[in-house]
């Protein structure tokens, strides 16, 4: 469709310049899709380093707390929790504060998109490029940590069950924090507590694999909570982003 | 005289049947819970070309903002009639309305890592790989000269290429509103009678341009000034008519208007 055409809402304008269509939002969405994936793209050093941060972690355990077993089984929940969450910390600051320095994030209202529908895409992008990855080297990040495969698919299905919810609290955080100078050490210390329901939830549903016990029950309750902090979080970080835009004048 | 059918082509009312018109009421900008002007009253017509200036600080970009829908007036309201024809509030992040807008910053917003034929192609709204689009994105670039450097990542491009770029992209993704801040700056003499040309191009089409600048004179013809003066506290000046081309800004545009602020309704 040609970007020109004048769009059905207004027949009847005497325009001379045709006005540019206003786009059904799954096309401005897939827009953005485009625009925020490339930039991913061309940053993606980025997303190797928060990847690599995540894996480096989890394969210096077993040197630092030794190769025994038993030892690196108790641990592990928690451990792999533990930098997921810090992982995602790092990726979702990464997602809109070069964006609002450099101006890329004003330019992308021009769109015609929604704040809700910039976030969306962003939170859609990040969970391709952070906990996607998370998930395809959990099987070695349990190897490592001497997890049986039994609990492996547990396992990663709580990640891919609370990983969105921790990443949409992530980018609201990270849109409230952005215009913040110190906005890092912030944004660390006003996500824990949003965050520490799915760290603990996940934590427990690796837990309970690991001695053998149904997970239903932790797994459930994060897709609950996902669900719950995916609009919840959206509202937020759009309204964040707009007191963004507006407030850099 | 809003909605006179009026036949003259010059009368103002048929330019804003013909396109649309934005419309700034009695419009205070502010920043930072600060008024920096005093109200301002213009009508911006389809079809014209209008250079905002004003020392540093007196409230450009800032009006700039808010005719984009970034930030919300700080008294008074903006209307544009550029999507149904009726005057609609620009207020708050108005997709549909931001849609028309092209919005040029001071500093292009691109970062590392892409081509400038990439960049090109990411802001054209359709997919690149077709014909038609391929040659339009040529054209740009041999417009704006950078076939030369095409191939180049962005981030080696020198601020005058860049703001190149930026421009050149105005001609990928047609919009009706141009909102350009200091579009001059870092231009060399050719790339300014190239911004020139592509003004009057958008002016003929029916488009609206309106850019903050510094300088001295205007960039190409016909262009009418909107003065913000700080010298007074937000002293406002309009030049009303399409005149010939401005002479230099120091020029009394304002005229007897001495009065001290009148209050701004805050």
């Amino acid at each position: 469709m040609s970007p020109s055409s004048v769009t059905d809402a207004a027949p009847a304008t005497q325009s001379a310049y045709p006005i540019a269509a206003v786009l059904p939002w799954w096309r401005l969405l897939g827009q953005l899709l485009r625009v925020e994936l490339s930039s991913q793209w061309h940053r993606r050093g980025d997303v190797i380093t928060v990847l690599a941060f995540y894996f480096l972690v989890l394969i210096l355990a077993p040197l630092g707390l030794g190769p025994a077993s038993a030892t690196l089984r108790g641990v592990a929940p928690g451990l792999v929790w533990i930098a997921a969450l810090l992982s995602v910390i790092m990726a979702v600051e990464r997602g809109i504060r070069p964006d609002h320095q450099d101006g890329s994030l004003e330019a992308r209202f021009f769109t015609g998109a929604s704040a809700e529908l910039i976030m969306a895409a962003k939170a859609i992008v990040l969970v391709l490029t952070t906990i996607l990855p998370l998930i395809l080297v959990s099987p070695m990040i349990f190897a490592v940590l001497a997890v049986p495969a039994s609990a492996m698919v547990p396992g990663a299905l709580a990640i891919l069950l609370g990983g969105p919810g921790l990443v949409v609290i992530g980018l609201a955080g990270a849109a409230l924090t952005a215009g913040a100078r110190q906005g890092g050490a912030l944004l660390a210390v006003l996500l824990f507590p949003l965050q520490l329901p799915v760290l603990i939830f996940g934590a427990a549903a690796l837990q309970r694999a690991l001695t053998g016990e149904p997970v239903v029950g932790e797994l459930q309750i994060l897709a609950a909570l996902t669900l719950f902090s995916l609009p919840v979080g959206i509202m937020a970080g759009a309204a964040a982003l707009r007191g963004l835009i507006r407030d850099d004048a | 005289m809003n909605d006179t059918p009026a036949t003259t082509a010059h009368d103002p009312a048929s330019a804003a049947l013909l396109g649309g018109v934005i419309h700034l009421e009695n419009l205070v900008v502010g920043r930072a819970g600060l008024p920096l002007t005093r109200p301002i009253e213009a009508r911006f017509q389809a079809g014209s070309i209008w250079q905002i200036s004003g020392v540093n600080g007196s409230g450009k970009t800032s009006l700039l903002r808010v005719l984009a829908g970034l930030l919300p007036a700080y008294a008074g309201r903006v209307t544009q009639s550029w999507l149904t024809g009726q005057p609609r509030a620009v207020y708050g992040f108005d997709g549909d309305w931001q849609r028309q807008v092209a919005w040029v910053p001071v500093t292009p917003a691109f970062k590392p890592g892409p081509t400038v034929n990439q960049v090109l192609a990411l802001s054209h709204p359709g997919a690149a790989s077709h014909g038609a689009n391929q040659r339009r994105l040529a054209e740009a670039c041999d417009h704006w000269g950078l076939a030369a450097i095409a191939d180049q990542p962005v981030q080696y491009l020198s601020a005058g290429q860049r703001k190149r770029l930026d421009l050149a992209r105005l001609m990928l993704d047609p919009r009706p509103v141009w909102l350009l801040d200091e579009p001059t700056v870092t231009l060399d003499a050719q790339a300014r009678k190239t911004l020139a040309l592509s003004l009057d191009h958008h002016r003929q089409q029916g488009g609206v341009t309106i850019m903050a600048s510094h300088d001295d004179g205007p960039v190409t013809r016909d262009v009418n000034t909107l003065v913000l003066d700080r010298l007074y506290p937000g002293d406002i000046a309009l030049d009303p008519a399409p005149g010939p081309a401005v002479g230099p800004l120091s020029a009394p545009i304002a005229e007897g208007d001495e009065t001290p602020a009148a209050g701004v309704a805050s």
